[in-house]
Formats: C-alpha cells, structure tokens, sequence
C-alpha cells in the first residue's frame, strides 16, 4: 500500500494518534507544510469519528428481541433464581418417589383384600359384557331401528355411513395436527 | 422473588447466567449492547427500520447460540463480528452500489460510470442521500457512507467503536495487515472527502 504522501507513512500516521511518534516527524513538520495539513486532517477525521454519537433503535428493543427469541435448546426461564427452581424440583421427585413407595408396600401388606376386589371386578365385568351382547343381538328387532331403515332406504344409508366415515377421518385428522410437536428452525449463529 | 442486580457485573458472568436461561441475564446483554450494535449496522446500511430489524436479527443469533459461545474470546467482540455479518449479508442481498468518487465498481458501461459518480457538491446529491445526511447531521456520517462496506465496518470499529486492529482482525476473520490497509484507505477517502467538501 503507498504511503499517502512520500515523507510520511501510515504507521507515522497512526503513531501520531496515539502519541507515540519519532522524534523525527516532529523535525519534518518543521520543515513541510503538506506533512502538517495532511496529520492535521488525519486527526480531525479521526476525532469527527470518535465523536459520532451512539445511535439508539426505538423503544422497547429489548421487548421485540425477547418477543422473536426461539427458545431453542436452552428455553428461557422465569426470573426464578436457579437455586429455589432446583429444590422445587428434588421436592417433587422425592415426592413422587415416596407415593410410589408408598403403594407398593400398601399393595404387598393387603394381597388378599386385593384379590378379592379383582375377583369381584372380573364379575362385573362379565356381567356387563353379557347385558350389552344381548342388546346389540336384540337391536335389529328394536322398533326404533326399522323405523329408521325403512325411512332412509339403500341410498340415504349409503349417504350416511359416507358422512360419519368423512367426520370421523376429519376429526382424525385434525386431533393429529393438534397433538404434533411445532418443528423450529434452527437458526445460524455466525 | 426480586431479580438480581447485575448492571456492574462483568460480561463472562452475565453470559454464565444467559446460558443457564436467565431472562434477566438476556435483557441485561441486549441493554449494554443495543446501541453500538445498532449504531453499527445502521452506519453499515443507512436505514433505519432495516437497522432495527437487523440489530434484532443479530442478538436473536447472539442469544440462540449463547450456549456455543466460547468465553476465552471477548464476548463484545462476538456480538460485533455477528453484527458486522448481519449487515454485510444483508448488503450482498440488496446488492447496494456503494457510491464512489470514481463510480460503482460495478457499472460495466461508461453510462453506468456516470449515473453511479458521487457528485460532491452536495446539490446533485439525490432527495434520499439528502435526508440521510441531514437525518445523520454531519459531513463525516455523509462521507462514510461513501466507503465501500468492508471499509466502513473496519474504519467504525476502530474509530467509532475504539477496537484495537487485532481485535478487528479477529472478529472479521482478516490478515492484520487487511485491516490495517482498510482502514488507511477508508481514513484516506474520508479525509479527500472532507477537504473536496470544504473547497
């Protein structure tokens, strides 16, 4: 890179801004006018810079960045300090923990009482069970059901069954698109 | 519970808690650095609304990698170097021709040459240029915005930011003598600037 003048080179330049210069440029300046403006504007373009003022954005900065922030693999917690979210959380696992125990031993002291309430939960199953079976056996001779086949005929069952088959595979659908995980893009850092 | 006060902390520490997720942590990173983060990168592309987005494009990349952020490196420094390539990306996509004394260095034809020449009175300047100088308010902001952009950020992290040539080097990725030479030339430019505005 030239110097931007024969007598003068850019390191001199800077050594003058920071005040460090030969002993030499001095004498020079004595002697060439150029070299004197030529540091002389170096230094005024210099201050002009540093003096150029720190612009602000608009109000609320700070809100918009938190606002548009994904969270990322480390999500941004409340203003709760580390240690007390820690002891919440060793209070709830030793809580769950403890429950957990709790049950087992509960279950290993009452076995027999257990096994009398499946014995007779089993029963009433069955029974249930039976009840409904004779109902739907007993269904196509329900007054109501052929009122209604005799009302719609072959076609209107058709239309129907395509009715509540599409609802159905909507709902299916749309529980999907409830349930799924929202994918975010992960965006580069530098 | 009341949130700690961390405005005298250091900025490793402050990044400490960043990464272990504390909000407050976030917004006491955006506070220190908002302004020269901003002031930067509207320097770099003369906008306003596209500075904002921009600055908040950057601390939004600063914060979703706080976790990878390596703390035996300055963390100004980071932010800077993704400020500067926030703003240099967006300059490659709207392909602005910086304007130069000499015409853009992208004008092919003699025609091109002549429309892109910086007229320097100051009354052939365009109705844009004219309130981006004024909004700006002095002759310096004017005749840096005619720096070519690897010059105006060099020259604005040194003067304006006060970063040593080193630490330019490092965060732009650049052989020092790169830097130094970017920012000889820009000093240059700003000073034929000046003195051609003031004859």
């Amino acid at each position: 890179m030239t110097a931007p003048l024969p007598h003068l080179s850019w390191d001199d330049l800077d050594d003058l801004l920071m005040g460090t210069e030969r002993q030499s440029v001095h004498v020079h300046f004595e002697t060439c006018a150029a070299c004197r403006k030529l540091a002389s504007l170096d230094l005024e373009v210099v201050v002009q810079l540093q003096r150029l003022p720190a612009l602000a954005p608009r109000p609320g900065f700070a809100d918009r960045v938190m606002a548009g922030l994904a969270t990322g693999a480390v999500p941004i917690r409340s203003t709760t300090p580390l240690h007390t979210s820690a002891w919440l959380k060793a209070a709830a696992v030793m809580l769950t923990l403890g429950g957990i125990g709790a049950s087992v031993s509960w279950s290993l002291a009452n076995q027999s009482l257990l096994q009398s309430w499946r014995v007779a939960a089993l029963e009433r199953l069955a029974g249930l069970a039976q009840t409904g079976l004779a109902a739907v056996a007993m269904l196509p001779e329900a007054a109501m059901v052929t009122a209604l086949r005799d009302s719609l005929g072959g076609v209107g069952m058709g239309l129907a069954v395509t009715g509540v088959a599409t609802a159905y595979l909507a709902g299916v659908l749309l529980v999907q698109r409830l349930v799924a995980l929202p994918r975010r893009p992960v965006p580069d850092a530098v | 519970m009341p949130t700690p006060d961390v405005r005298s902390a250091p900025d490793q520490e402050i990044v400490a808690l960043a990464r272990e997720g504390a909000e407050y942590a976030y917004r006491e990173l955006i506070r220190r650095y908002e302004r020269p983060v901003f002031s930067l990168i509207y320097r770099m592309v003369r906008d306003r609304e596209t500075a904002e987005d921009l600055a908040q494009e950057t601390f939004i990349k600063v914060l979703n990698a706080i976790a990878s952020y390596r703390p035996e490196f300055k963390f100004s420094s980071w932010v800077f170097k993704i400020a500067n390539n926030t703003a240099i990306d967006h300059l490659r996509r709207r392909e602005l021709d910086t304007l130069s004394l000499d015409g853009s260095p992208h004008a092919t034809t003699s025609e091109g040459v002549e429309a892109t020449t910086l007229q320097v009175s100051g009354d052939e300047e365009s109705p844009l240029e004219a309130v981006e100088a004024l909004e700006l308010g002095t002759e310096i902001e004017a005749a840096i915005n005619q720096l070519r952009p690897e010059y105006r950020s060099c020259i604005l992290l040194r003067h304006v930011e006060g970063r040593a040539y080193e630490e330019i080097a490092e965060m732009l990725e650049l052989p020092l003598g790169t830097v130094k030479t970017y920012i000889h030339r820009a000093r240059n430019e700003l000073r034929l600037t000046l003195q051609h505005l003031r004859e």
